[in-house]
């Protein structure tokens, strides 16, 4: 089965480098919602300010972005649980690392995105707590690329 | 034949003044063909907005063209103190003041160029500009344009209520998707919903004495809705503006929190009009609800006035430089008349000298008197170049006592040129 191991193994690299473009924009959209959340909050008027968009568009930019992104990390995990199974004849091993990690990760934005408008996650509040989520998830493309 | 702007405004007449020779844009085309037909005005624009009412015209100055613009513009309703009168590059330099908002009341606004390009087209549809005029107001356009993007003049919010909007905006984005709730009747409040209802918001007003909430409905303001009814509305509203007056605080944090659990943290902007405060400064604190009350807004708005300010010499310096640059490009029209009347003098005396030449010459041929012909026709415009030159080269207008040398060195009559410049 050598081409399926390919077209596995390119499948997996592909969605892999789209979903890491995908969860940056998301946390750019963040970082830029959380910037000008607070300028707003605390009444200070940054230069910066005047050139983002308005909160509600940063957050819909930021909450798009998240759910693709999320979508595409779940076909990171599928490929490479199918990649694994072609190559070590095993789907998943909880002993290693990175496997374990991307399964962490993909639960905790599951969590995240369910949770989001059922206990009024929205706004700064979830825009902060998705923070951490990319912190693991730094992790996880730092392991998987390297 | 200079440029020429006489007319009132919010500097040198009160609104009292104001209003009572104010026109309306549809009475342009009336006045203008009055301005026409009574009077040999070249060329003229009448401008009238609320705070200012202006005759730019091209024409020539003197007392009676002076007299009867103000006049006609003012119906000898108003006393002549409140009017101003400026000719040559002040004329320019202020309509450039004008079209750029410098001279505004609201420095900056943007409301006045929309209404000098009304008023300009309207006098140019109807005929009423020429060549000089169409140039001028092209120009005060392109020069609005320039200190716009040059300088910070038009940019920050400078009233209460459109740094209110302002922040609706920056909170959520289009406002034809944002719910606002008024609470009371302020003067300032009313105008804010106003000016969101305008721009499409969903509006709805709540006061504790429900007929004044109804007065504002019937105004179109938005829906009356009960004073029971406020927390439920607390619940689908986006932004509350508050301006009751009331000595405790109406909503606590304890109930803002509430209402922010129950709506899910979905963002709520208060706008406290209300002084003593309506809303306890401490709900500020809770996620996704901003609070901003009178001074936070006006601190916004004072800011943003200073900030003009510092771009008022920058502006005027762009408006002195390009009106110096446009009156120093005009070719001077009075000498005009002047040169011509020299021309046709040389012309006639050329022909006088020849005829007188051509009876002591019989015995020439014809090809041969045509050179003597080519001979005198240069003479002249050889010795006449250099004082044409000198003349058109003149940047203001000749002085008394220069016109009346060159007029007795030329040997015109005064009243060949005066008569010549009304043509």
């Amino acid at each position: 089965m050598p081409n399926l191991f390919i077209i596995f193994k390119y499948f997996h690299i592909f969605v892999s480098v789209l979903s890491l473009g995908i969860f940056s924009v998301s946390f750019v959209a963040a970082l830029l919602y959380l910037y000008a959340e607070r300028k707003i909050k605390h009444k200070n008027r940054g230069v910066l300010l005047s050139y983002l968009p308005s909160l509600s568009v940063l957050e819909k930019i930021f909450n798009k972005a998240l759910f693709f992104g999320f979508i595409l990390l779940t076909l990171v995990i599928l490929s490479g649980i199918g990649f694994e199974k072609l190559k070590n004849g095993h789907y998943f091993v909880l002993s290693e690392f990175k496997q374990t990690w991307s399964l962490f990760c993909w639960m905790l934005f599951f969590i995240f995105l369910n949770s989001k408008t059922k206990r009024g996650w929205q706004g700064y509040r979830g825009v902060l707590f998705s923070l951490f989520g990319f912190c693991f998830l730094a992790v996880l493309f730092f392991v998987g690329f390297k | 034949m200079n440029y020429l702007v006489i007319g009132l405004n919010h500097k040198t007449s009160p609104v009292a003044v104001r209003e009572k020779i104010a026109l309306d844009e549809k009475a342009y085309p009336h006045i203008l063909k009055k301005f026409k037909k009574n009077l040999a005005l070249q060329e003229v624009v009448v401008v009238s907005t609320c705070n200012r009412v202006e005759v730019y015209c091209f024409c020539e100055d003197n007392e009676k063209n002076r007299n009867y613009i103000i006049s006609l513009l003012t119906r000898n309703q108003i006393p002549e103190n409140h009017i101003y009168i400026k000719t040559g590059c002040a004329a320019i330099k202020h309509l450039f003041s004008v079209v750029s908002s410098v001279d505004s009341q609201i420095i900056g606004e943007n409301q006045i160029s929309k209404q000098l390009l009304v008023a300009y087209h309207c006098a140019r549809d109807i005929g009423t500009t020429g060549p000089s005029l169409n140039k001028l107001f092209e120009q005060s356009f392109n020069v609005a344009k320039k200190v716009k993007t040059q300088t910070a003049l038009s940019r920050g919010n400078i009233s209460v209520g459109s740094v209110a909007i302002a922040l609706t905006q920056k909170i959520f984005g289009a406002l034809d998707q944002v719910s606002v709730l008024l609470l009371g009747a302020g003067e300032i409040a009313t105008l804010t919903l106003k000016s969101l209802k305008a721009r499409g918001a969903k509006t709805s007003i709540i006061n504790r004495t429900f007929e004044n909430a109804k007065k504002l409905e019937n105004k179109n303001l938005g829906k009356a809705l009960a004073w029971t009814r406020l927390e439920e509305q607390l619940l689908e509203t986006d932004v509350l503006i508050s301006s009751l007056s009331c000595f405790l605080p109406l909503l606590s944090q304890d109930l803002l929190q509430k209402t922010m659990n129950i709506r899910k943290n979905k963002p709520l902007f208060i706008v406290d009009l209300g002084v003593p405060r309506n809303i306890d400064a401490a709900v500020n604190s809770i996620d996704n609800l901003y609070l901003y009350n009178m001074d936070d807004l006006s601190l916004i708005a004072k800011e943003n006035q200073k900030k003009r300010a510092k771009s008022m010499l920058l502006a005027k310096n762009i408006i002195d430089e390009e009106a110096c640059l446009f009156y120093d490009a005009i070719p001077h029209h009075e000498v005009r008349p002047m040169i011509k009347k020299i021309g046709e003098k040389a012309e006639q005396l050329r022909q006088l000298e020849l005829a007188k030449t051509r009876e002591k010459l019989l015995h020439l041929s014809e090809a041969d008197f045509s050179v003597v012909e080519q001979l005198s026709h240069s003479l002249v415009n050889k010795l006449l170049l250099s004082p044409v030159l000198k003349l058109k080269k003149q940047k203001e207008p000749l002085s008394e006592q220069t016109e009346a040398i060159v007029k007795q060195l030329f040997e015109i009559n005064s009243a060949d040129t005066k008569g010549d410049s009304h043509g």
